[in-house]
């Protein structure tokens, strides 16, 4: 009868793949800097989901943390400051079949790039989008960023910063068509993997932002949030980020929260801009939201024919 | 209209005379060979049957051309919905008749006789369109109506015939089961070929992009010919593309195929577009006419069939499938090998052997379905002969070959050479579903919908198919009624029962056998009611059952079976009976009794027809399969009845049972209840005079009380921190130096390490990365106690434990040991 | 082309007989929305049919909605009809159809009209209500009188009234029917284009426009004395009939490109428009970008993902995409830019004709960024550029800039079909293994080219950076590495210009004065070097298409003429105004690349009136160099 002597389905994958397959050489962010997790972190995940390297593109802006794709040995695009999610939109519109990450820091996306970004949450393009979120322009040395904290003393503003800070949640939350919002912190890497993880395998634009330490300019903003947990609300449920009890154990604060609850997360947000009770984890999630690849991969593999055949009918129309 | 037929005169006569007919009658039921022999009639009363008998149910359906069957049947081109589309005329007419046509629809019925008498007309099939033309023009005619009317109508016509779509009038003849077997395989096949055929242009593509990729690496399409060719005409004009090859160079970069996998590639390639090529003239279905098997010349015209005579028939199909297959083996392989180089995944090592063994048995369930469907036609009776062998060699081989077995059901498959009552001994569709494996099914065009799903039904599968199919056309002598009439007799009489087997449907008969289509399922036999007039001319209403005694009415070499009874008999001494009800009365109760069926002859004259033993076993036999039948479809069964009976006893008990412990049991909670209220007043006094708070119970007075000073456990160490400190037990905090000596090697939270680098960077050799790029302690040895108080402080994830020197030598341990501290809380 | 132009100066006098011409210039102007556009080009079409050259340019008012009666609201048409074919939009008007007066004056001032001009004015504001409007339109007449202008005031509306009931939605296919009549255009020819053009519309609609037709052209033939013909020269080849922008559409589709990321701007977009209803059908998408610089970075994403990507844009969306090209350029990502011209600078004159940005698509970027540029000159290179443009692309690993502009942009006349063929378009995505020794920026030493390696193919992993970088693509912050870099996509230059054909000259070999053009301004140019050629003047003209790299031999050609100058339409100082001197004197942007690159003292005569240049006013200049250079 059918089937006995076919062995289709005992196909293996070719390669296996180490988390050395996906390093890029050493890294050259300062000692301490909280890059270093956000590079580890996709280099397992990436190695946990046996993803081939040569089909991954990290696509970067300027800054610290967009130095990333040098890091990683996969393709990358280390563009132009602010610029990172029209180049990354670009290669998904017509390669689907590749999979996007975005580093971008809180210079490149929430001031130069900021309306790329609101753009982009729009067309919800299935790629992961982390903002390291350092709170300071670091690659120039220590100038205020649009998240740095008010009276944080910069080069640029020396007697303390004058204006209350953007809030990339917040941000987020209002923007049309928005499909995955998370935050997490790099000193966590538990945590920081899971909710990575987790973005990874939503379709859709999935926006983490990564608390970022920076030990050599904004040292003092994060050491308090990383000495005192009792800070950080650590959003818990069956549709958020799953953490080993052990490590759940490290937050003393801990909130049931549903992510499709769009104006429970937007209060969490909200709560969270004003210093106290700054949420980890997912606070929106809908996987139902339009992705604008699906209407720019139309046509994709037309063959040679049928477009002339296209462009033939189109001339037909002009002809004299 | 056939006139009502009259019922006998009861003959007055006296009692002797009524005696001795009713000994003649038994004497002929038992079959006394001078009564059988003779053509005569008997000398007391016993008759011939009379001029053209039928069974009286069937009398008013006598004039073939007045009978609305479902033939002709209308089969569109293109088969649609579930029912294909297939339908009768009259359906056909009354569903796509405007509702607003007033003079049409009143003459709806006018219209179908024009219609059916032009099909009649025509042969066995004519194309619809122009039948229905000519029967609206006949129509008008036929009506001369006023020239505005006469218009409207035509206008009507018109619109009644553009919702009709393209296809042909099929008339119910032995070709007709092939008919719908094409129409059953287009259902089955179209949809797939048409999925198939996107499948292999995508698959095409996807091979062509690779050889085109190819193509641009080599050094042609990098030559200057090329070039001007890429370029567009402007280019071409303002560049040179000889001295534009030369600067371009040759390719660098990506790797070349081997040749070996740009042949594979180009091969398939081409057989993909060979298939594309040649597909619309592939035959979708072969039949293969046995030596007996019908003319199907209508159906070799119709594109995608092939009719092949071949007087090995059944012999044949497994070799016709095998050739069909081996080609359509190498259409599958280059799909395969397609798919796989697509993905990238061909690896000729693993993948060239197994794609060189395909053959039909790899299939896959798809595959299997576009290899051409192979019907061969036979007579039933030439296959349980000569043919038996080859038979179920074929059905057996696990090829999807259909087989399609014409069969008259009161003669054949036995009929020539055991004489007409015992050939109905022999069941096919019994010997086919005693094979297992192989769908079965029984069935009738005069069903045309049961016929066609079953058809479907088989093709959706991937096995071999037996389809005993009686069409009504093939007996011997025709009587009066056509074959619709009389392929639904053998329906109705329970000769001919319509089921299906279909082994995939899962592995219980209750599964396997479906039974739908039968009339009155669950009885013996199916009751009708005929009207007609007593001699005086009043109404009546007979309640009538059609046995298989009626059905073989219609089989001419069973007339002898048969003789009318004087009308005299009537009513004397119970004597006569209906063969229904004779054949449920206990074999002492029938001894004695004469059987009889009711019988119409042409004039419309009503008889009581005596039926021999002979005949009465026959029908007992029929009873008997289809009892086993309702069995087998679940519609009655011997064990299920027993079953629910002793369920129900069980459950009577269980349910006894129950209430029995519910009432115990609700007693010793009352005796509980009561002991308990004694208890808690004993305990609020005890609590009372210990002065304890209300939340704690008596017996918790003994537990130790909580101290603060337990040690609050560090968040990593409340994580992962090593077994002996999870296990050390709380001490007081006096002995706390003496715990940290428990644990003096370094250690680091790994899970917690933010893979920084920079304890690396101190060194290298005592920190090192594990798999996920987290540190952890290789050797304590590798370094010193400084570097590792270095690294703790360092550390941004203030993960590293330095825990004490090892080496108690080193210089200055005191101020690191107290630069350690911090970091081994 | 024939050295009259053929403009009639006065109408015969015996009825009945039709005046035969080598080319008639015919304008429709009115306010907007009264359908002037839609019956020009029905006439054009209509000619086009018949054999003729056309060449139509719509009169575009700059404002959406101008206010009815006045002098910038003119809107309305331009058709020339020629026996050759057309190839600009040619001199003064020698008939046009006004609605009203005050738009005439609007074409006046464009210098559009010439003593003779026939003008079929409407005169139902002789009767006007208003005592300001009866005014105007008296005191109007009686000045187009006085310029020589011969206008023969027709109750039009009045006459449409007795077909429709609505003359205002009617009257232009009124004035159609009256064209034809007066150009001796066939009416049954007319009547089928109507039915093409309405046909989606329904029957009822066809018949009324078919009354109306046939209303104007039998109008005419009782009020309208002027008769011309314009006999067709046969033609051999399949044609097609689009402005310039559909051509560029065309020619994106004919390249195979798969992406086409824009951000609307006036004239480029609607090339976009047409794109974003055609190019579905050969596969393709149009992206609609958040802003332009988020259209070029899609595209060069895009492109960097192995796709062929194109971007459309004007002068002030290029001066925003211009980090994004620097980037492209650096990183050698291919990519076609479109460029449709406008007049400038900052957001200038967005519907008018400039060649303005010639130096800002060589130079605009900051450091050194060679990347090739070319300028279409005709309808036919606006389709066939694109393709090329592709192909370049992609063999130099560059991108390539295309300039139009919107002469072209909005011109519409007949040329050859393209015989496009499956090579001119993208070959499918490569993505087969890459040899790893072979670095993705493995520069040629002499050409300077590189393989690029394609995200999916294994083995080929880089980091593409906008930073110096080594052939790995690694950041590199050393000297050396820099000027590799640089060198090598200098090279790349240097390789394409020794593939490209030296320029023809139109005319004689050598002279006493060559032209030197660039852009829509070729038909214009030809034109007059033709009349005054045809005249005995020792004039030939060099047109370029390639602007970087230039075009070979130019120094060579150059020292055979006594004087070289450049004719643009972009701002240069006028020689002899106040305080310009040789020196301090700014001249047009090709003269300026041309005199830095060949130190030949090439000249120009520029402007920047909008408007494109009329063969009558480059002849007329040749006529002051020659006599100049006598003296």
């Amino acid at each position: 009868m059918f089937g006995l002597k076919s062995d289709w389905s005992l196909e293996l994958p070719e390669r296996y793949f180490t988390l050395e397959d996906y390093e890029g050489g050493v890294a050259r962010w300062c000692p301490g800097c909280g890059d270093l997790a956000v590079l580890t972190a996709v280099q397992k995940i990436l190695r946990d989901e046996q993803q081939p390297p040569e089909k991954t593109v990290c696509v970067s802006g300027i800054g610290c943390s967009s130095r990333f794709p040098h890091y990683m040995h996969t393709y990358g695009f280390h563009g132009l400051h602010g610029r990172a999610l029209p180049v990354a939109c670009g290669v998904k519109s017509r390669r689907p079949d590749l999979d996007v990450w975005v580093a971008t820091g809180d210079g490149d996306c929430c001031s130069i790039g900021a309306g790329h970004w609101i753009h982009a949450t729009r067309y919800n393009m299935d790629m992961v989008v982390m903002l390291f979120d350092n709170a300071v322009y670091g690659l120039t040395k220590k100038q205020t960023s649009p998240t740095s904290p008010r009276g944080l003393k910069t080069n640029t503003h020396p007697m303390g910063s004058w204006l209350p800070p953007l809030d990339p949640l917040c941000a987020m939350l209002g923007f049309t068509n928005v499909s995955f919002v998370a935050q997490t912190v790099d000193w966590n890497p538990v945590h920081l993997h899971a909710t990575l993880r987790e973005a990874h395998k939503h379709r859709g634009m999935s926006f983490v932002r990564i608390l970022q330490r920076c030990p050599t300019y904004t040292a003092a903003v994060f050491e308090e949030l990383q000495r005192d947990p009792s800070r950080l609300l650590l959003l818990k449920g069956d549709d958020n980020v799953a953490v080993d009890p052990a490590v759940m154990k490290i937050f003393p604060n801990q909130a049931e929260h549903d992510p499709s609850d769009i104006g429970a997360a937007r209060a969490l947000a909200e709560t969270g801009s004003q210093g106290e009770k700054v949420p980890v984890g997912i606070l929106f999630r809908d996987a139902s939201r339009p992705c604008y690849e699906d209407f720019t991969m139309q046509g994709l593999g037309i063959s040679a024919e049928d477009k002339l055949a296209g462009l033939k009918r189109e001339l037909d129309k002009f002809a004299v | 209209m056939q006139a009502i037929p009259v019922l006998p005169q009861s003959g007055a006569a006296d009692d002797a005379a009524r005696k001795l007919a009713l000994q003649e009658a038994r004497r002929f039921h038992l079959g006394d060979p001078k009564l059988r022999s003779g053509a005569e009639p008997g000398s007391h009363g016993l008759q011939a049957l009379g001029e053209d008998p039928l069974p009286a149910l069937l009398h008013p359906f006598r004039d073939p051309e007045l009978v609305r069957g479902c033939f002709p049947a209308f089969v569109p081109a293109v088969p649609a919905g579930p029912q294909a589309g297939c339908t009768s005329l009259s359906s056909l007419l009354a569903e796509s008749c405007p509702q607003s046509a007033r003079v049409l629809t009143d003459n709806l019925r006018r219209a179908e006789r024009i219609a059916r008498r032009l099909c009649a007309e025509r042969g066995a099939e004519c194309d619809a369109a122009e039948v229905l033309r000519d029967a609206g023009a006949a129509l008008r005619e036929e009506l001369g109506l006023r020239a505005e009317q006469s218009e409207q109508l035509a206008a009507d016509w018109t619109a009644m015939c553009a919702v009709i779509p393209a296809g042909r009038f099929v008339a119910l003849d032995a070709a007709t089961p092939l008919r719908f077997m094409l129409t059953a395989v287009q259902v089955a096949t179209d949809a797939r070929r048409e999925a198939f055929h996107a499948r292999i242009v995508k698959l095409r593509d996807g091979l062509r992009e690779l050889i085109a990729v190819e193509r641009a690496k080599d050094p042609a399409s990098r030559s200057a010919e090329a070039l001007r060719g890429s370029m567009g005409t402007a280019g071409a004009a303002l560049l040179d593309p000889a001295a534009l090859a030369s600067v371009i160079g040759a390719h660098r970069g990506s790797k070349l195929l081997d040749p070996g996998r740009r042949a594979r590639l180009e091969q398939a390639a081409a057989a993909l577009d060979g298939y594309l090529g040649r597909e619309r003239s592939a035959p979708r279905l072969i039949v293969l006419r046995g030596s007996a098997g019908p003319n199907a010349v209508a159906l070799a015209a119709e594109t995608g069939v092939q009719v092949v005579d071949d007087a090995a028939g059944v012999a044949a199909a497994a070799r016709r499938f095998d050739q069909e297959a081996a080609s359509c083996a190498a259409l599958f392989r280059a799909v395969r090998l397609a798919e796989l180089e697509i993905a990238g995944r061909y690896d000729p090592e693993r993948h060239d052997a197994w794609l060189e063994a395909l053959d039909w048995e790899g299939f896959e369930k798809d595959e299997l379905h576009l290899v051409p469907r192979i019907a061969v036609v036979e007579r039933a009776d030439e296959l349980v002969g000569a043919r038996l062998a080859e038979l179920i060699r074929v059905l057996t081989s696990g090829r999807p070959v259909q087989v399609i077995a014409v069969v008259e059901p009161g003669t054949n498959p036995l009929g020539a050479t055991e004489g007409a009552l015992s050939a109905f001994r022999f069941e096919l569709g019994s010997l086919g579903v005693g094979l297992r494996e192989v769908f079965v099914q029984q069935s009738t065009p005069a069903r045309m919908q049961h016929l066609l799903r079953g058809f479907v039904q088989a093709l959706e599968g991937t096995r071999a198919a037996l389809h005993v199919v009686a069409t009504g056309t093939t007996e011997a002598r025709a009587t009066s009624g056509g074959p619709w009439l009389r392929a639904g007799a053998a329906i109705e009489s329970r000769a001919h029962p319509l089921f299906r087997y279909d082994p995939e449907a899962g592995d219980t008969w209750a599964r396997r056998i479906s039974f739908d289509g039968n009339p009155a399922a669950i009885e013996d036999w199916p009751a009708e009611e005929l009207a007609c007039r007593d001699a005086e001319g009043l109404e009546r209403a007979l309640a009538l059952r059609f046995t298989f005694a009626d059905y073989a009415l219609l089989e001419p070499s069973l007339r002898g079976e048969f003789r009318a009874v004087p009308p005299h008999l009537d009513g004397f001494d119970g004597a006569l009976l209906p063969v229904d009800e004779y054949l449920a009365l206990a074999p002492a109760d029938a001894a004695g009794r004469v059987p009889y069926v009711w019988v119409a002859t042409r004039d419309g004259q009503l008889h009581r027809v005596a039926v021999s033993r002979r005949l009465i076993s026959a029908c007992r036999d029929r009873l008997a399969w289809w009892h086993t039948l309702q069995e087998l479809a679940g519609l009655r069964s011997d064990y299920v009845r027993e079953a629910v009976d002793r369920v129900r006893q069980e459950a009577d008990t269980a349910l006894r049972a129950q209430r029995d412990e519910l009432q115990r049991e609700h007693e010793q909670e009352l005796a509980r209840a009561r002991e308990e209220a004694v208890a808690a007043a004993l305990d609020g006094l005890a609590r009372s005079l210990l002065e304890l708070g209300p939340g704690l119970s008596i017996g918790a007075v003994a537990a130790p009380v909580r101290t603060p000073a337990a040690a609050r456990p560090t968040e990593s160490a409340a994580k992962v921190a090593p077994a002996a400190e999870v296990a050390a037990a709380p001490a007081p905090a006096g002995e706390a130096v003496a715990e940290s000596d428990a644990f003096e090697e370094a250690w680091i939270d790994t899970p917690l390490c933010t893979s920084c680098n920079d304890c690396r960077n101190i060194n290298p050799t005592l920190f090192v990365y594990d798999e996920n790029k987290q540190a952890r302690i290789a050797d304590p040895r590798a370094g010193t106690y400084l570097q590792l108080v270095q690294a703790a402080e360092k550390c941004p994830a203030r993960c590293i434990h330095p825990g004490l020197p090892l080496n108690r030598g080193e210089p200055n341990l005191d101020e690191l040991m107290a630069r350690a501290a911090p970091f081994n809380q | 082309m024939t050295g009259d132009t053929g403009t009639p100066v006065a109408a015969p006098l015996e009825a009945g007989t039709a005046v035969r011409l080598g080319e008639l210039i015919v304008e429709i102007v009115s306010d907007s929305g009264e359908g002037a556009q839609k019956a020009g080009q029905a006439l054009g079409a209509i000619s086009a049919k018949m054999g003729n050259g056309v060449w139509t340019v719509e009169i575009i008012p700059a404002e959406i909605k101008p206010p009815a009666r006045s002098r910038a609201g003119a809107s309305g048409i331009r058709v020339r009809i020629g026996s050759g074919p057309m190839t600009n939009m040619g001199d003064e008007a020698g008939l046009v159809v006004a609605l009203n007066e005050q738009v005439l004056y609007g074409r006046i001032e464009q210098r559009a009209y010439r003593p003779g001009t026939v003008v079929l004015l409407e005169s139902k504001w002789k009767d006007d209500q208003q005592e300001l409007i009866r005014r105007q339109y008296t005191e109007a007449v009686a000045d187009f009188r006085a310029r020589g202008l011969v206008v023969r005031e027709l109750p039009l509306e009045e006459a449409c009234l007795g077909v429709t009931s609505d003359p205002r939605v009617g009257k232009n296919m009124f004035v159609l029917g009256m064209l034809c009549r007066v150009c001796g255009r066939a009416l049954e020819k007319a009547k089928e284009e109507v039915a093409f053009v309405f046909g989606r519309k329904g029957q009822d609609v066809i018949e009324r426009n078919h009354r109306l037709l046939e209303a104007g052209f039998h109008f005419a033939e009782e009020n309208v004395p002027e008769r011309f013909e314009v006999p067709p020269a046969p033609r051999t080849t399949d044609l097609i009939v689009t402005n310039g922008n559909q051509a560029v559409g065309l020619g994106v589709m004919a390249a195979g490109m798969e992406l086409v990321a824009m951000y609307p701007i006036t004239p480029a977009t609607s090339a976009s428009h047409y794109l974003s209803g055609a190019i579905q059908k050969v596969g393709g998408v149009v992206h609609q970008a958040e802003d332009e610089i988020a259209a070029i970075g899609f595209a060069i994403g895009a492109s960097y993902a192995g796709k062929t990507a194109c971007t459309i844009t004007s002068g002030p969306g290029l001066a925003l995409k211009t980090e994004f090209v620097g980037l492209a350029v650096m990183a050698e990502v291919p990519l076609v830019i479109v460029v449709v011209q406008r007049g400038g600078p900052s957001t200038g004159l967005p519907t008018k004709v400039e060649q303005g940005d010639l130096l800002a698509s060589l130079f605009g970027e900051p450091g050194d960024t060679p990347k090739i540029v070319m300028a279409a000159s005709t309808l036919e290179e606006c389709l066939l550029f694109p393709v090329t443009a592709r192909r370049l692309a992609e063999a130099f690993r560059t991108p390539v800039i295309v300039l139009t502009d919107a002469n072209l942009a909005t011109g519409v006349a007949p040329f050859p079909r393209p015989q496009v063929t499956p090579d001119w378009f993208a070959p499918p995505v490569d993505q087969s293994a890459w040899d790893p020794a072979v670095e993705p920026f493995a520069w040629d030493p002499t050409t300077g080219i590189s393989p690029r390696p394609i995200p999916g193919q294994r083995g080929g992993e880089y980091v593409l950076t906008g930073l110096a970088h080594t052939r790995r693509s690694k950041v590199a912050y050393d000297p050396d590495s820099n000027q590799r870099g640089c060198e090598a996509r200098s090279a790349k230059l240097r390789a394409l210009q020794s593939t490209l054909r030296p320029p023809e000259v139109y005319g004689d070999a050598s002279g006493e004065l060559l032209i030197v053009g660039w852009g829509s301004t070729r038909g214009a140019i030809e034109e007059a070097v033709d009349r005054a050629r045809a005249e005995g003047l020792s004039v030939s003209s060099l047109h370029l298409r390639f602007l970087s790299p230039l075009e070979p031999g130019l120094g060579e050609i150059f020292a055979r003429f006594a004087k070289v100058m450049t004719i643009e339409i972009n701002y240069s100082d006028e020689p002899d105004a106040p305080a310009v001197t040789d020196e301090n004197r700014r001249r047009a942007q090709l003269a300026t690349l041309l005199r830095a690159t060949t130190l030949v003292d090439i000249d120009c005569w520029s402007n920047v009136y909008g408007q494109p240049l009329q063969p009558r006013q480059i002849y007329a200049e040749i006529g002051r160099r020659l006599e100049r250079g006598g003296n």
